[in-house]
């Protein structure tokens, strides 16, 4: 899948998740903008992305995601991974 | 002969302890174990993924040994407390904690848990960028009357003091019903800011109280 087909998903499940059609994510959004995306949510958030793109996050790789473009590049590195280690 | 009280940094060595620690703290009182009633778990279950969360030791937030500071009394553990200085050059503590739910509780018991998480918010605290948190404080029975918690927290202040020189504020948040801890911080200088109460009565089927107390004193 290429970065910008997961960043189009993501964004799918931002407007899934927060249950708000009108959330528009950029590269640079995070907690700080988008008022509903608390720690409760990010759990929510973090877990939906994970069944969809059939990822599991270790903590170690979470401990830093704080905005939709670190979200979708760790993401991305992880599909990238999955596939290598099929390949 | 006078007792002699120590102060160390906790270890790996230590993390049974602060488990203990959070699971008393968690309970306030009560017989309440909220993260076993919301995550319909055994205690042992619990006190398992506990375990492998604290040993990740993720700094800034409360699954974290390294953020704890233990009093010995003549070489015995006696009393521990958390403390961290939050959000600095890092993510907020909550989310910190939320990301290791995620990795250790297990996806199933995370979906199962939503249907509480509205109410839960209703009586979360948003924690204060650049302060102090205190947080999980317990002293074993046989120990306590001796200001051991108050001394850690004056450890904790000493020591978060020398690496941020404009730390000015300590936080921490108790249950409402938890007089006793709620005198013991007023009698070292914290005093009740702000009150939260979750409109869910239900939730006192999983938490020893539905409203929480934020408190807060200048250092």
């Amino acid at each position: 899948m290429e970065k910008e087909k997961v960043f189009i998903e993501v964004q799918v499940i931002f407007n899934d998740v927060f249950s708000d059609e009108n959330i528009i994510i950029t590269e640079n959004s995070s907690p700080s903008d988008i008022e509903a995306w608390d720690s409760l949510q990010h759990i929510v958030l973090l877990l939906t992305i994970e069944k969809k793109f059939n990822i599991k996050f270790h903590s170690s790789e979470t401990q830093d995601l704080n905005s939709v473009k670190l979200i979708c590049n760790r993401v991305y590195e992880k599909l990238i991974s999955k596939t290598t280690i099929v390949n | 002969m006078s007792n002699v009280i120590t102060f160390q940094v906790a270890d790996e060595a230590d993390i049974d302890f602060i488990i203990d620690t959070i699971i008393e703290a968690e309970k306030s009182g009560s017989d309440k174990i909220s993260f076993c009633n919301i995550f319909q778990i055994s205690l042992e279950e619990l006190k398992s993924i506990f375990r492998e969360m604290i040993k990740e030791n993720i700094q800034g937030q409360e699954f974290c040994y390294s953020d704890y500071i233990i009093a010995k009394v003549n070489g015995e553990t006696a009393a521990c407390c958390g403390g961290w200085v939050e959000a600095i050059d890092k993510m907020p503590s909550n989310f910190l904690k939320a990301n290791l739910f995620l990795s250790f509780m297990g996806t199933e018991r995370i979906e199962k848990s939503q249907f509480i998480f509205d109410s839960l918010r209703e009586i979360i605290f948003k924690r204060e960028v650049g302060t102090l948190q205190i947080e999980n404080c317990y002293t074993i029975p046989k120990f306590r009357g001796m200001g051991l918690v108050s001394k850690i927290i004056t450890e904790h202040i000493k020591i978060h003091k020398t690496k941020y020189l404009h730390l000015a504020k300590a936080q921490l948040s108790i249950t409402k019903n938890n007089y006793y801890a709620k005198k013991a911080y007023e009698k070292i200088g914290f005093s009740v800011v702000a009150e939260k109460t979750s409109s869910n009565l239900d939730l006192l089927n999983y938490l020893p109280d539905i409203s929480r107390l934020l408190m807060e004193k200048t250092i």
